[in-house]
């Protein structure tokens, strides 16, 4: 199995850090050959580049192989940031509004944002952890609106060629059902949200049909979530085989064209 | 994708719900079979009720779905959903356990049960010995619900009736966990059940950790793959695994191995 989106570091609001190295092993004892990672502690900088330099010099070896991921705040970092990213090793980058405090819609945000996505994959974060326990401080950031999101999608996927890159994660299963009647166009979703697979158990079906199977990936979000959560979500839906196999291997591989 | 392989090994399931759709009743006897579940503590879903405060007509119509539901599949095992705030609170309680077998007390959103209203529905569980579920949010941010039980509340109950059996619902129904294990840990009387959506990594442990491997009941909440992770991936020995997954659940009901 390919982990589509897992972090290592520290979460400021409680006790919980993790080095790249135990991540990845945890992940392979789980059974997962590869995992893209980014760090979460940059996450919750303004200016992302620090950790996300200390995530580069972090050890990687480990029986499940490591893709890191840049976090990057497309409010605050430019063009320039994007390029020195890629030249570092990310094969893509995480991008969270909420966190980072943007509007998705801002003419400097969308820019930076179509330089990341020509320079890799993008990952729309929505969050990380479940909003009834977000600090107090959070109350007061922006929240992902549907519309907002999908006048986004639309603008940034109309200029690329070929493969649209962008991974949806941790978005509740209410909002990717109601994101489709706004958006309809190509988009990767994940199975981390809370939400999937509680009744009446055909969630993942449900994504398989309004985003097809080549485009759903297997996202554990540990070190914040016990892992087998998305593996078990995927492994009792009854899709086919052949989808599970995609969503849980290949369907990733594509998306970080890697 | 290989085979599932989970074998749970006989779990209780403490908290979860029907629906009166019976397909999804169905599908969730069918997984819960497939995991190795082997008793559901089912009340009946409180969003499929006309509110929070359903009149008692309803409320005995709803247990009685239960009961039918019971009697169709061996693994569940009935909960009386009470409101105590209807005049007839105590007479449906009694009559549930007494004449239909029914093993513990559900109390949803109605009150919150820091209101002396709910101590005489509390005085029949201790009376036949059976456990109260309290619906709990743990929730600190932004607003509490005026009548959404808390931590502090299930607290107040569990010093009233210190024989009370109380269950502190799914701390990882979503919310602030750490702090809901925290304010019950000096509290014999009161259990956790780790059912609900949230996956954080360590809530299990946590509760254990803080409470004792003795306190802590599996649960889904109707949301088994979360539930059957955490379960599973939770460092704990395998002996506190086996308390949390079955023996707590089997004690609490004087079914104790």
């Amino acid at each position: 199995m390919i982990d589509a989106l897992c972090m290592s570091g520290s979460y400021p609001f409680r006790h919980l850090t993790m080095s790249t190295r135990a991540v990845a092993e945890r992940l392979a004892s789980e059974g997962f050959r590869e995992c893209f990672m980014f760090n979460l502690t940059a996450l919750f900088h303004r200016d992302p580049w620090w950790g996300n330099l200390d995530f580069t010099r972090e050890e990687t070896e480990a029986n499940c192989r490591v893709h890191k991921l840049a976090v990057f705040n497309p409010d605050y970092e430019d063009r320039v940031r994007v390029r020195e990213y890629v030249k570092m090793g990310f094969v893509g980058f995480v991008t969270s509004p909420i966190y980072h405090g943007y509007r998705l819609t801002g003419r400097r945000v969308l820019g930076n944002l179509a330089e990341a996505l020509n320079n890799g994959a993008l990952v729309i974060l929505d969050l990380v952890e479940d909003p009834r326990q977000l600090h107090r401080a959070y109350a007061f950031r922006f929240r992902l609106r549907l519309g907002e999101l999908s006048d986004a999608l639309r603008r940034l996927s109309s200029g690329i060629e070929g493969e649209v890159r962008i991974l949806l994660s941790h978005f509740p299963y209410s909002d990717l059902v109601n994101l489709r009647n706004l958006y309809s166009g190509p988009v990767y979703v994940d199975l981390a949200s809370s939400q999937v697979l509680g009744a009446p158990y055909s969630h993942v079906e449900e994504l398989v049909k309004l985003y097809g199977s080549s485009n759903v990936v297997l996202s554990t979000g540990f070190m914040m979530k016990y892992p087998k959560s998305s593996v078990l979500k995927l492994q009792l839906s009854k899709i086919p085989d052949e989808d599970k196999g995609k969503i849980a291997t290949l369907n990733a591989h594509r998306l970080y064209g890697v | 994708m290989a085979s599932i392989g989970v074998d749970l090994g006989g779990a209780v399931d403490a908290h979860t719900h029907c629906y009166p759709d019976m397909s999804i009743n169905e599908e969730m006897i069918k997984l819960s079979r497939m995991l190795g579940i082997e008793q559901l503590w089912v009340s009946y879903h409180p969003y499929s009720m006309s509110s929070f405060r359903p009149p008692p007509e309803e409320v005995w119509r709803v247990n009685e779905f239960v009961y039918n539901l019971s009697r169709r599949f061996r693994e569940v095992r009935g909960f009386v959903h009470v409101n105590p705030l209807n005049e007839d609170a105590v007479k449906v309680t009694r009559h549930f356990i007494e004449e239909r077998g029914f093993i513990g007390v559900k109390l949803y959103r109605a009150v919150r049960v820091n209101r002396r209203v709910v101590d005489p529905v509390i005085e029949v569980a201790v009376e036949n010995d059976v456990p109260v579920l309290i619906h709990t949010a743990h929730r600190l941010y932004p607003n509490p619900r005026p009548n959404e039980s808390e931590p502090d509340d299930i607290r107040s109950l569990a010093l009233r009736f210190p024989r009370a059996k109380i269950i502190m619902a799914h701390i990882t129904g979503g919310g602030d966990w750490e702090y809901a294990v925290g304010r019950v840990r000096d509290l014999p009387n009161v259990y956790v059940d780790v059912g609900g959506s949230v996956a954080d990594y360590g809530s299990v442990e946590e509760a254990v950790k803080v409470l004792g491997a003795d306190r802590v009941l599996f649960a889904t909440d109707t949301l088994i793959a979360a539930a059957v992770a955490r379960i599973l991936d939770a460092e704990l020995s395998d002996e506190d695994r086996v308390k949390v997954l079955r023996l707590n659940a089997l004690r609490l009901i004087g079914d104790g191995q």
